[in-house]
């Protein structure tokens, strides 16, 4: 019996779509059999992330209408073959899919895979309503920034009350030096806010755009820091321990790494 | 007008659903009660959504009219979302407070959840950012506040706000509201009350407390 991750947010653009890419590919690199489905239907993407999207001929919606067998449905991953996408359909609307439909195919998903990690749309309707539906446990993502602290604790509130065992906190996109000059919220400032388990950090990296942009995943690039974060989270996933990543600012600048030299730092 | 307990009003998810009990009572006196209920509660349903249950036991003019009411008092008609789960906590809650006047609340009040008391709140957790206590009496909070908090909500000027940690940025008591400038000093413990019709804020000291003669 697998184990049923939805990845959620509230707020639109913090990460899910790429969390869920990463999280899913880190989970496939240590042998285990994962399926990851995107439950944005009419506004997909997580087929594009993984560089899968020439693949599609049956989406969810046909999945769960009996248009096509479930594994049909399923389009295994070019890199990894215990890898799986349930792509969502971009020619209907949140609405062609039902909660009981969504609870029934994790159950079908679960009995297969080692992790069923659903990627939830923005937004709190019914598409949130739909991901959460057959979940059993709840990643929410967050950014440093109060708007989407502020509804990644609506988010938290929600799930609680649906009953999706405690959720656990990714934050993204963390600027260290940012966080140094106090000009971004900080990891302590946004646990005591929403007040759940810390999951992991992940610190905000140009190569993010670059790896979604080819639809390679960044956790698959071994010197990638982000990608590092995301291997530790899906370790920590696997019930291991990891200590959290610790972040150094670093010297991003021409000129300061002009200076470390001449200065012989 | 001896009988004035056919409507029950009860908070769900989508807002504050009106229960109508039609067997002992005509039209006309359930649309008095109503208006004298609403009346009675000052502004304590505010801009709230509001439910009917249920709407098949009225004719269209009927329903019309109970609207009527209860838009001129500021609610807003809710929509009902259909459910699955019936374990679902409602983000609006309504407290009545058995054998006493004060409700305890233990948990954090999270972005989009709204509880109002009948009484006084004492709570031991935070409100975040979004989140609202609406209380006819006084206001306690044992936690940092970041949300709303509105205290006397029926009118009541003698009610108090205490609160352990103040980030909130607007407080109410009352029919007075108090925008915080952000950067107030943040030393713990504030008491909020109202002075010649303003809303001040000070640091809480039992001593001071009772020079205050906040008596309810």
């Amino acid at each position: 019996m697998g184990k049923v991750i939805v990845i959620t947010s509230g707020k639109g653009g913090v990460g899910k779509t790429t969390t869920t890419a990463n999280l899913g590919t880190a989970l496939a690199m240590f042998d285990k059999k994962v399926v990851m489905v995107d439950t944005d239907i009419g506004l997909r993407n997580l087929d594009v992330v993984l560089g899968l999207e020439n693949r599609i001929v049956y989406d969810i919606v046909d999945a769960v209408r009996g248009n096509c067998r479930l594994n049909q449905a399923l389009i295994k991953d070019k890199r990894f073959e215990n890898m799986f996408l349930l792509p969502a359909a971009q020619t209907k609307d949140k609405t062609a899919v039902t909660e009981d439909q969504m609870v029934e195919l994790c159950d079908k998903l679960k009995d297969e895979f080692d992790f069923v990690i659903i990627d939830c749309p923005a937004g709190i309707e019914h598409g949130f309503r739909n991901a959460i539906a057959g979940a059993e446990e709840a990643i929410v993502v967050t950014t440093p920034e109060v708007s989407a602290v502020r509804d990644a604790d609506r988010i938290i509130g929600l799930l609680e009350a649906a009953e999706v065992r405690s959720p656990r906190l990714i934050i993204n996109r963390i600027r260290t030096n940012m966080v140094q000059t106090g000009d971004m919220m900080s990891v302590d400032d946004i646990l005591s806010i929403l007040a759940v388990e810390l999951l992991g950090i992940v610190p905000d990296d140009d190569a993010i755009i670059i790896s979604t942009n080819r639809g390679e995943p960044t956790v698959m690039d071994d010197a990638s820091l982000p990608g590092q974060a995301y291997r530790n989270i899906a370790h920590r996933l696997c019930g291991e321990e990891v200590p959290l990543m610790t972040l150094t600012p670093k010297k991003n600048s021409f000129f300061s790494r002009l200076k470390s030299l001449f200065s012989g730092e | 007008m001896e009988n004035k307990n056919n409507i029950s009003i009860k908070g769900i998810e989508e807002g504050l659903l009106f229960i109508f009990d039609t067997n002992n009572s005509t039209f006309n006196e359930l649309c008095n009660e109503l208006e004298s209920k609403l009346q009675s509660s000052g502004d304590f349903f505010f801009n709230a959504d509001y439910l009917i249950d249920d709407p098949s036991l009225f004719n269209d003019n009927e329903l019309s009219n109970i609207e009527q009411i209860l838009e001129m008092h500021s609610l807003h008609k809710g929509q009902l979302i259909n459910r699955k789960t019936e374990t679902e906590e409602s983000s609006e809650a309504v407290y009545h407070p058995n054998g006493g006047d004060s409700v305890l609340i233990t948990q954090s009040i999270r972005s989009g959840q709204k509880i109002h008391i009948y009484g006084n709140a004492i709570v031991m957790g935070d409100i975040n950012a979004g989140g609202e206590i609406i209380a006819t009496g006084n206001i306690v909070v044992m936690g940092s506040c970041r949300g709303l908090l509105h205290a006397g909500a029926e009118g009541n000027k003698n009610c108090f706000i205490i609160v352990y940690h103040m980030a909130l940025q607007q407080l109410r008591i009352a029919d007075s509201v108090a925008t915080i400038p952000s950067g107030m000093d943040s030393e713990p413990l504030k008491l909020a009350c109202i002075r010649d019709n303003e809303i001040i804020i000070t640091d809480y000291s039992p001593n001071q407390f009772k020079t205050l003669h906040l008596d309810n």
